[in-house]
């Protein structure tokens, strides 16, 4: 039987990679999907494979070292299987390295997870081949979901800091309130921000930059005045919410 | 004979110093002995939000290639249309195409390879500028009916030097001070830098107050001016070295973060230096964990090193494997620099 695989190298995203696979495996497109993990997505990904492969086992879900894969694509392939190359997440390299080694078995049907931006956010996001013959809405993960599929250390990392899922958006968020610290003396106030960089490095570095975003509550005036330390540096990544 | 190709990139929508800076290391390597050839066209592929920048790009290749190439440019759908409608790009053989734009561009390119049949039978190059800023990943795709064979080089980076002025100047940053070549330290400042070392932060800052008659403000800041004054003595390091850096956010006019000193190595990566010239641990601490936020830059972090100069005696007190933030006193800086060079 011809296997339709889909292959992508992953990013530290977590919501993303977990939303691509139960997209994949919802839709009647693919049979078989193959992650590939570099050193830093490695642990994740098989956590992620047993979780959801458990669940579903007439799909076949791998998740296989990059340089193995790139090393030897024939040991994880066959020539009879029809294969689909999801170009987005990761880094170039990555893509590029993925891309050739995919050749060496059969030139890949190319995706994306295709977005659509409106003024007020994103609309749609889909996986879709570039030959536009196949589309298909990526599927929403409910928040109880997503926790159920995290490592247990991260899903106790997000409940310490009050972390939200969005599942529109496939994103974690992670909100900053300042009016905790309203009438605090100027050093608590210094100790507050330098924790709040340590929790949001912390955040990443397990979510990565694309896998969060993070929000705070209107700027007290006093912080402006004193050109604070998160204002100062989180300016460009950070966006204020009226809350 | 030279063989006669065409230079394919996509107009960035921001980041314009980066892509040129890529398009100059692309015109370099069409005299790379593998490569060897001449540029005689140009393909810019842009859209409506980036047809200013492609503009822009045209003018600036036309400055760096004294044989004037001949520029085209082809417009394709915006982000959003992207993917409504299959596109065939007008990509042809012998093209030598940057790895630019964004992940859909390059899956675009990438699905031209296999899906257009204008290219059976040809053979087309793509460049990966690697952002380790050291070597160029080249990949280069023979075409047939059903075949996509793919060959792959790797080449030393030729041209790694951005220039920060640049950089800085695309992130909308003032720079307040140019630090001038220097090839030597004056004898006063070395013989401060020799004591300083030899000191605990608070004798010595007692030494710098009554030598130059100064109160504890006017010391950190003549330390900072000691500091400079080295670092100039150190150019042979250095491309460029600028202080007094501010940032300011969009058309906003609060300038929200002022930095010391960026320099640029000569390998290309950055230094981002902060002098804290205080004796009190807590403020080397929260200055420390200030450097750990990104740069408000369009560039590789992981080619930005940062160091935050201060008494040596404080140096001391921080273990150098700690953290990524490199915490030391003026008179060790030279060997950290050696460091920073040698580790690529």
């Amino acid at each position: 039987m011809v296997q339709k695989t889909l292959v992508f190298a992953n990013g530290i995203s977590f919501g993303n990679t977990c939303q691509i696979i139960q997209t994949a495996m919802a839709s009647n497109l693919f049979s078989a999907a193959k992650i590939l993990s570099s050193p830093e997505t490695r642990g994740i990904n098989s956590h992620l494979v047993s979780t959801l492969a458990a669940n579903n086992t007439d799909f076949s879900l791998q998740s296989i070292p990059l340089n193995d894969f790139i090393n030897n694509p024939a040991d994880f392939l066959s020539t009879s299987d029809e294969l689909n190359f999801l170009i987005g997440p990761s880094t170039v390299e990555y893509q590029l390295e993925t891309f050739a080694a995919l050749c060496a078995i059969n030139p890949p049907r190319m995706w994306s997870v295709f977005e659509k931006r409106t003024k007020s956010g994103i609309s749609t996001r889909e996986l879709r081949s570039f030959d536009v013959k196949d589309s298909v809405a990526l599927v929403e993960i409910s928040s109880d979901e997503i926790h159920k599929m995290l490592p247990s250390p991260v899903s106790s990392l997000l409940r310490e800091h009050g972390i939200q899922w969005k599942g529109s958006t496939s994103r974690f968020n992670y909100h900053i309130n300042f009016h905790s610290m309203k009438g605090r003396t100027p050093h608590t106030q210094r100790k507050w921000e330098q924790k709040q960089y340590a929790i949001i490095n912390q955040l990443r570095e397990h979510l990565g930059i694309h896998g969060l975003t993070i929000t705070h509550s209107p700027l007290p005036n006093h912080w402006q005045k004193q050109n604070g330390t998160l204002r100062r540096l989180s300016a460009r990544q950070i966006r204020e919410v009226s809350k | 004979m030279t063989k006669l190709r065409r230079l394919v990139f996509f107009s960035p929508l921001g980041g314009t110093q980066k892509t040129l800076h890529d398009v100059k290391t692309l015109i370099t390597l069409f005299q790379d002995p593998q490569v060897q050839s001449e540029l005689d066209r140009v393909l810019i592929f842009h859209d409506e939000s980036t047809h200013r920048n492609a503009e822009l790009m045209a003018r600036e290749v036309n400055k760096l290639v004294s044989t004037k190439p001949d520029v085209q440019f082809h417009a394709l759908p915006n982000m959003n249309a992207m993917m409504d409608n299959e596109i065939i790009t007008p990509l042809q053989n012998d093209d030598i195409i940057l790895a630019s734009g964004s992940g859909s561009h390059l899956g675009l390119i990438l699905h031209n390879l296999k899906t257009n049949s204008q290219l059976i039978g040809k053979s087309l190059l793509l460049v990966h500028p690697r952002p380790n800023g050291v070597s160029l990943g080249v990949y280069k795709y023979h075409l047939s009916f059903d075949e996509i064979t793919v060959e792959k080089l790797d080449l030393q980076h030729p041209n790694p030097v951005q220039s920060l002025r640049g950089v800085l100047k695309e992130s909308g940053a003032e720079i307040g001070e140019v630090y001038p070549r220097s090839d030597t330290l004056s004898q006063e400042y070395r013989r401060m830098v020799e004591l300083e070392s030899q000191q605990s932060a608070e004798d010595f800052r007692e030494l710098l107050m009554s030598h130059y008659q100064i109160s504890i403000e006017r010391a950190g800041e003549k330390m900072e001016v000691i500091a400079g004054a080295l670092l100039s003595s150190m150019y042979s390091h250095f491309t460029e070295i600028y202080g007094n850096i501010l940032f300011s956010r969009g058309d906003e006019p609060l300038k929200f973060q002022e930095e010391d000193i960026l320099a640029m190595l000569t390998n290309g990566d950055i230094i981002w230096f902060s002098s804290k010239y205080s004796i009190q641990s807590a403020t080397i601490n929260h200055e420390r964990q200030r450097l750990l936020a990104k740069l408000p830059i369009n560039f590789p972090d992981k080619r930005i090193h940062r160091v935050i100069l201060t008494f040596s005696g404080m140096a001391e007190k921080y273990s150098q494997s700690e953290g990524s933030v490199l915490i030391t006193g003026l008179a060790s800086l030279h060997s950290k620099l050696d460091q920073f060079i040698e580790r690529r």
